[in-house]
């Protein structure tokens, strides 16, 4: 998780954005965190170069718990 | 030629070649509001007129629209129109279902559009018109090398030229790892 939640902040900071103290499975990536489409495709490309994993590859993800998930299955 | 495009997972099917069943799917999320607040004429279009245009596109060179699919799921729509074959120029623009919006694969559907507007449809300048307010898209645009041509009132209007377009990487993975990764890092 923690891991996770600093590729997540990395993203926030390159957009100037204000990172995340804490975070939850249950955190929303776009209500909660604020991603719009951009932030999502740099979270897409930096946990692929993390995980080899790509969060979107079957479908929506909308949570921390969900991108967890995926990158678990790996 | 210009039925059918298909890159990796997407797919896109030009407006003519589609079933009845996609055509008044196409109709029903262009009219939804998250949609069609982005959109220059945002009033919902009955199905009789939407029926009309896709017939008057079966006799026109100068406008296509594609519905997108990815993985076979029709996820949105891309257009290009005023196509100027003297110029080589045309605007171009997408719009993601709502199931789909937020989620990046705007970036992907961007990405193959314009490598069909300049690789098979081999225009040389690519207009697009953004509203002031969609500032998502307005972000996007820099990472695909637009530029801002033109403010009018209420939109932008963005250019990419085919010298522009051909200093984007031409394999998507690349594109993101160089183009997204170090956006604004210059």
């Amino acid at each position: 998780m923690e891991r996770l939640k600093l590729i997540i902040n990395t993203v926030l900071k390159n957009r100037g954005k204000e990172e995340m103290s804490s975070l939850s499975e249950d955190s929303h990536l776009r209500n909660d965190i604020g991603f719009d489409s951009l932030d999502l495709a740099e979270l897409t490309v930096r946990i692929e170069a993390e995980y080899d994993v790509d969060i979107f590859e079957d479908g929506i993800v909308n949570t921390v718990g969900e991108i967890k998930h995926k990158i678990g299955k790996k | 030629m210009i039925e059918l495009f298909e890159f990796e997972k997407y797919r896109f099917v030009n407006y003519v070649s589609l079933s009845r069943e996609h055509i008044e799917l196409v109709l029903e999320e262009r009219n939804k509001k998250e949609v069609r607040k982005w959109m220059d004429n945002n009033k919902p279009i009955s199905l009789n007129d939407h029926l009309k245009f896709i017939e008057s596109l079966h006799n026109t060179k100068t406008k296509f629209y594609w519905l997108v699919f990815r993985d076979s799921k029709p996820i949105g729509a891309v257009y290009i129109t005023d196509i100027d074959w003297e110029k080589k120029t045309g605007v171009w623009g997408y719009f993601l279902f709502t199931s789909y919006q937020g989620v990046g694969w705007g970036i992907d559907i961007q990405y193959y559009a314009l490598s069909i507007f300049f690789n098979k449809l081999k225009l040389d300048c690519v207009f697009g018109y953004v509203l002031n307010e969609n500032t998502n898209s307005i972000n996007i645009q820099p990472i695909f090398n637009f530029i801002i041509y033109q403010q009018r009132d209420n939109h932008l209007i963005f250019k990419l030229s085919k010298e522009n377009y051909d200093l984007l990487p031409s394999d998507i993975k690349e594109f993101k790892n160089k183009n997204i990764l170090n956006y604004g890092k210059t």
